[in-house]
């Protein structure tokens, strides 16, 4: 894959990565493991496993790992940069035309936001589903992927996001 | 003499005054690297200290200028450290937009292109495959801690629901591309959402 194939696609992933990881790791499935086989499901269950412990954004750590695996310290910094052209494009719209914005923000909202989350929860499982089937082969994987959600949920783990929310 | 001290003067404002602006870009870069390496987990960790530092001690943005740009960075694509572009552009116009960015990314970003080099360096050592081996699972489980936050702020009734376990089969079992399920659940959401309170 060319630098300008690795940079088109990650603009793509960029443009499409509505509802955060999630929806990052079920595009970068889609657009580089099925439809390029430039990476398998394997390496990006690879590329969370290694970063997810690192702190800071885990779907630019998930894109600037793929990004050295496909090109190097190049790919990294171009899949990144890609990555985060238009969501950055987009803010910068959203603040210059704030006050117009945030009034109509404040009527429609909601239940448009309810309705993206929860289509964002539906591709996410389709997605655990497709990393876990080539990397979660025993019954130990199985318990230490449950128990870790398991342990997630009863701890609470950053609810804060939802309150800021609403 | 009057007049070469006014001049005089201006400059000094003048100064000042790009001082002042250098200091909020380096102020912007430094918090915002800082609440970076305190993101174990992933962005969401740090939305409240992201809060506490730009609205009270930093004061770069009002309360509700905040809370409109998580709302933002929920309706944009991309990651929700976003916001901090935003925060960015409230406090220093574009190039503070620019220096938040960068400082919040920069260094996990560095960090975990680390992990790749060296991970592709050692991955045949034994230490590295057990540790995959046990870390591996329990990060996809992990990715269920998303979905229930997610659920448990979106299942506001049962059409949302629907909409969520139509995004799980159109997402298994056919083709159609993730933005298109995004769009529709969306759509659905504003038009059936208000329904279901009446």
């Amino acid at each position: 894959m060319s630098l300008t194939q690795l940079g088109w696609e990650f603009i793509k992933i960029g443009v499409g990565a509505f509802g955060g990881l999630g929806v990052t790791l079920s595009l970068i499935e889609r657009y580089l493991v099925k439809d390029r086989g430039a990476l398998t499901a394997q390496d990006v269950t690879e590329s969370l496993t290694y970063t997810k412990f690192l702190p800071g954004s885990t779907g630019v750590q998930v894109v600037g790992y793929l990004g050295y695996r496909l090109a190097g310290w190049a790919g990294a910094a171009l899949a990144t940069i890609a990555f985060l052209l238009p969501a950055f494009m987009l803010m910068l719209v959203l603040a210059i035309l704030y006050e117009e914005i945030t009034v109509l923000l404040a009527d429609t909202a909601t239940p448009a936001l309810r309705g993206l989350t929860a289509a964002v929860a539906g591709i996410l499982v389709a997605t655990i589903y497709r990393l876990a089937k080539p990397t979660i082969t025993t019954v130990m994987g199985v318990a230490v992927a449950v128990t870790a959600c398991a342990v997630g949920i009863a701890l609470g783990i950053s609810p804060a996001w939802v309150v800021g929310l609403e | 003499m009057v007049h070469a001290r006014t001049e005089c003067q201006n400059r000094r404002v003048q100064d000042e005054r790009r001082g002042r602006a250098t200091l909020i870009l380096l102020e912007l870069f430094i918090y915002f690297v800082l609440i970076s390496l305190l993101a174990f987990g992933g962005g969401n960790a740090v939305i409240s200290l992201l809060e506490q530092i730009s609205v009270e001690r930093m004061q770069w943005v009002t309360p509700q200028d905040f809370a409109a740009a998580i709302g933002f960075a929920y309706v944009t694509p991309g990651p929700i450290l976003i916001t901090c572009a935003f925060i960015g552009y409230r406090a220093a116009g574009f190039s503070g937009a620019l220096v938040a960015t960068v400082g919040v990314f920069l260094v996990p970003w560095f960090l975990s292109v680390l992990a790749a080099q060296h991970v592709q360096r050692y991955i045949q050592h034994p230490w590295l495959q057990g540790f995959g081996l046990g870390a591996s699972p329990a990060v996809i489980g992990l990715l269920g801690i998303t979905v229930f936050t997610l659920g448990r702020y979106a299942f506001d009734g049962w059409v949302y629901a629907v909409i969520s376990g139509a995004a799980l089969g159109l997402a298994l079992f056919t083709k159609v591309s993730p933005i298109f399920i995004l769009a529709g659940g969306t759509v659905l959401g504003a038009v059936a959402g208000p329904l279901l309170i009446d």
